[in-house]
């Protein structure tokens, strides 16, 4: 048995007992907990399966972000009522249990059938590597998502944007004052924010520099700025407010302008902006959608329309 | 790498996701369950293509990439509805021994059957 197969079974294991820990751990907070762990073991598979730009993703959106976000609202269902959000019976049955090998089964079967497919020709895959020099850029993902498949990624932050609005709607809890978090008075803390917080805005202007050459990209810039604000918000630096500034809600919607400009822009000049901006006008989409993608994911952590300076 | 194993894997963590929907009373149980069935969909979709020339597809990085992407913010949504739900009924759990309203119905149509 060589090494490698012995890492991929390895990986492969410590997803699925994750996986398992998941959805039969007793303890809710246990099952989140293991949930995070899951996705940071899938971001190990993804960079084990070549894909970077997704495994820097999924580390910082599918672990992170979630996680947090899950943690966040399971607060929230604690702080209502402690006995009832913690209560969670389940009902294990033999059908159950079949119905999901079945599945399993077949997910297994339809897997290995189109791996034993031969890729066609013209396959897309082929087509971006060969059409990829001349657009200049040396990620084939970033030019998929922004030269290619540019109305997807539109669609892609608008459906952000409208989770966002949609939570805000059904959000029937008005704004109260929550005190998300404790009031830290540690004297180390405030020194490692202000340390951390100048370091993540970085990492996110090098991952969004970086990203059209090498792994990277708007949305892991994005997510890395929203992780920020997470920091932010759990230290009390940024609090949660009744209304939202006109700065922050120009933030929420300059992600679709940026993008929306870059695909529709070439219906009205007959020629991608690519070819005629240059790679200028793709930083400049991507920069607009990292500060939205940042700006809503804070705000859907926060639970709040609009966020305040917690400092004064 | 061996894609084999990683299709097995995803089809493991589909049926135990499955299994997780299909048991779990508690929402946000489900909300994770739901969670790891679209992780096994997109570990599939990664491992199943050939990759080119050593390079891994680009094509299905794209969609899975913005496939993370929705399923945080479906994730969001979902929990925010969930909030309202526990708000609402006092707890956050889906099941028919559990939603008066649905209850009502059964007897209802218990009754109905009854008469007849």
């Amino acid at each position: 048995m060589n090494v490698g197969l012995l890492i991929d079974l390895l990986l492969g294991l410590i997803l699925v007992g994750l996986a398992v820990q998941v959805v039969l751990g007793r303890q809710l907070f246990r099952s989140i907990v293991f949930y995070v762990a899951f996705g940071l073991a899938m971001a190990l598979v993804w960079a084990r399966l070549g894909a970077v730009d997704l495994a820097l993703a999924d580390a910082a959106l599918g672990a992170g972000l979630t996680g947090a976000l899950m943690l966040a609202a399971f607060r929230r269902l604690i702080k209502l009522d402690p006995a009832q959000a913690v209560t969670s019976g389940s009902a294990h049955t033999a059908l159950a249990l079949l119905i999901a090998v079945l599945a399993a089964g077949m997910v297994a079967t339809i897997g290995l059938t189109a791996m034993a497919l031969e890729s066609q020709p013209g396959a897309a895959g082929v087509a971006v590597f060969e059409a990829l020099p001349a657009t200049g850029l040396g990620n084939p993902v970033t030019g998929v998502l922004l030269a290619w498949r540019g109305f997807d990624t539109l669609v892609e932050m608008v459906v952000l944007l409208t989770a966002f609005l949609g939570a805000r709607v059904v959000a029937d809890e008005g704004w109260a004052p929550r005190s998300t978090v404790a009031s830290f008075d540690l004297p180390l803390l405030r020194t490692l924010v202000a340390a951390i917080v100048p370091l993540a805005s970085l990492i996110a202007l090098y991952l969004l520099w970086i990203g059209s050459d090498q792994p990277g990209g708007a949305f892991q810039a994005g997510s890395v700025l929203a992780a920020a604000g997470v920091l932010l918000l759990l230290t009390g630096q940024l609090l949660p407010a009744p209304t939202s500034s006109a700065w922050l809600r120009l933030g929420l919607v300059l992600g679709v302008a940026g993008i929306g400009l870059l695909v529709l822009l070439p219906m009205l000049s007959g020629r991608p902006p690519l070819a005629w901006l240059g790679r200028g006008a793709l930083l400049l989409a991507e920069s607009m959608m990292m500060v939205s993608i940042g700006c809503t994911l804070t705000l859907m952590f926060a639970g709040a329309p609009g966020l305040k300076d917690g400092t004064r | 790498m061996n894609p084999a194993v990683y299709v097995l894997v995803a089809a493991a963590i589909f049926g135990i996701g499955l299994h997780g929907l299909l048991v779990a009373r508690h929402v946000m149980r489900k909300l994770l369950a739901l969670n790891l069935m679209l992780s096994a969909l997109f570990l599939l979709l990664i491992v199943v293509p050939a990759s080119i020339d050593g390079r891994p597809d680009p094509v299905p990085q794209a969609l899975v990439l913005t496939g993370i992407v929705i399923a945080v913010s479906t994730t969001a949504f979902a929990l925010a509805l969930m909030v309202r739900l526990f708000r609402r009924q006092g707890h956050a759990s889906i099941h028919p021994d559990l939603d008066p309203t649905l209850i009502g119905q059964r007897r209802a149509t218990k009754r109905k059957e009854g008469d007849r």
